[in-house]
C-alpha cells in the first residue's frame, strides 16, 4: 500500500502523462478522446486484479519495456472502450464495429503505445533513466486470460505492480480502463523512491 | 448445488454435488481429476509446471510455508496434482478409478520468449503418466481464453469460449 504522500506524487506524475495522451489521441482520431487518472496502487498481483470479472471481454495492450529498467506495461481496455476507439480511429459510423479486424487491431495497439508511451515517457524524464517501449502485441478475450501468461511471466520476479485505474471519456460516455506496470519489487520501489526524491530536490 | 470458484494458484476437492468452477483460462493450466464411481471431484487451476523453475519466487504463500512445510504450493502442476491426489483418495477415491482431463495452456500473446502453457500441458501429461492416471479429455493449445465448469455430480466438464 502506498503512502498518501507518494500516491498523490504518482497521482500528479501520471496526470501530466494522461495530458499529453489526450493530445496525442486527439490528433491521431480528430476528436476529443479524455484520458483522466483516477486511482493508482501499489498491490501485489492477484490482489490487484480480483475487482474486475475474470470473464469480461478486454483488449489487453501489451509492451515489453527494456532500457535501464526491463519490465511491462499493459492497458487493459474494456470491450465497450475498444469498440469506440475503433468506430473513431477507423472512421466507421459510431456504434457498428462488432468484430476486431486486423486494422482494427493495429489502431488499438497504437492508442496503447500512446498512452502508455507517455507515462513512461513521464518517468523517463523524471528519474532521468532510458525507458525503451518494444513491440506492443494485443490480444482481445476475456480479462484471466488476457492477464495470466503476463503474471506467469512476471510471477517469477515481481511480486507487486504498480496499477494505475484511468477513465476513458468520450463525446457520450465514460468508461474505465487500466494500465498495469509490472518491473520487479526492487524496480518498482526504485521508481517510487526515486520520482520521490526527485519531487523533493525540485522543492 | 453451488459453483465453487478456484483462482489462480489454487486447488478445490469435494465429493457434494458442487461446480467447480475456473475462469478465464489463458496460458494457466486446469486439471481436473474424477473419480466417477465415488463421484469425488478436484480442479487444479495451476500457473506453473515445476517448483524448480521458478525458485525466486517469494509470495506471502511462501512465506507461510516456510513456517508450515507441509503446506504445497499448488500453482505449480506437479505439487497440485500431487495434492489433489491425496486429498480425493482421504475422501474415498481410488487410484485405479481417477481420470483426468485438461484445460488451457493457451499462447495469449506471442512475443514471449516461453510458450508457458505448452511446457504446463506436456510436463502436466508426464507427472499424470507417473502417477497412472490416465487422461480421458483435453482442450488445450491455440491462442484463446477458455472458462472451465466441473459438474462432480456428473463428470462433465464444459468448456466455453469467447468466440
Amino acid at each position: 500500500m502506498l503512502k498518501i504522500s507518494k500516491k498523490n506524487l504518482l497521482a500528479k506524475i501520471t496526470n501530466e502523462a494522461t495530458k499529453d495522451a489526450s493530445l496525442a489521441l486527439l490528433k491521431l482520431c480528430g476528436e476529443k478522446i479524455t484520458v483522466e487518472f483516477v486511482d493508482v496502487e501499489v498491490e501485489k498481483i492477484q490482489k490487484a486484479l480480483s475487482g474486475i470479472d475474470l470473464e469480461s471481454m478486454v483488449a489487453g495492450v501489451y509492451l515489453p519495456i527494456t532500457g535501464d529498467i526491463k519490465g511491462a506495461s499493459i492497458l487493459i481496455f474494456p470491450e465497450k472502450i475498444a469498440y469506440t476507439l475503433c468506430d473513431l480511429l477507423v472512421r466507421r459510423k459510431p456504434g457498428t464495429t462488432r468484430k476486431l479486424t486486423e486494422l482494427d487491431k493495429s489502431a488499438l495497439k497504437e492508442v496503447g503505445n500512446i498512452i502508455c508511451g507517455s507515462l513512461l515517457t513521464v518517468f523517463s524524464n523524471h528519474l532521468k533513466i532510458k525507458i525503451i517501449e518494444n513491440l506492443p502485441e494485443l490480444s482481445f478475450d476475456m480479462f484471466g486470460a488476457v492477464i495470466d501468461q503476463i503474471i506467469i511471466q512476471f510471477v517469477q520476479k515481481a511480486e507487486e505492480v504498480l496499477l494505475i485505474e484511468l477513465r476513458f471519456g468520450f463525446e457520450h460516455i465514460r468508461i474505465k480502463g487500466h494500465i498495469i506496470l509490472i518491473f520487479g519489487h526492487e524496480e518498482i520501489k526504485a521508481i517510487i523512491e526515486g520520482l520521490f526524491k526527485e519531487n523533493e530536490i525540485r522543492g | 448445488m453451488k459453483n465453487i470458484e478456484v483462482y489462480m494458484g489454487n486447488i478445490a476437492v469435494t465429493k457434494v454435488e458442487d461446480n467447480l468452477v475456473a475462469s478465464g483460462i489463458g496460458s494457466c493450466l486446469v486439471i481436473t481429476l474424477y473419480d466417477p464411481k465415488h463421484k469425488i471431484g478436484a480442479l487444479a487451476h495451476t500457473m506453473l509446471y515445476a517448483r524448480r523453475l521458478s525458485f525466486e519466487v517469494r509470495s506471502s504463500k511462501d512465506e507461510r510455508r516456510k513456517t508450515n512445510p507441509e503446506s504445497p504450493d499448488t500453482k505449480y502442476a506437479d505439487t497440485a496434482i500431487d495434492e489433489m491426489l491425496k486429498r480425493i483418495e482421504t475422501l474415498g477415491a481410488k487410484r485405479e478409478n481417477i481420470e483426468a482431463k485438461l484445460i488451457g495452456g493457451a499462447n495469449m500473446f506471442s512475443a514471449f520468449e516461453s510458450d508457458f502453457g505448452k511446457e504446463n500441458v506436456s510436463r502436466a501429461k508426464e507427472k499424470l503418466k507417473k502417477e497412472g492416471i490416465v487422461i480421458v479429455g483435453e482442450c488445450v493449445g491455440g491462442s484463446q481464453g477458455r472458462s472451465v465448469e466441473f459438474s462432480v455430480t456428473t463428470g462433465i466438464v464444459t468448456v466455453k469460449t469467447k468466440f
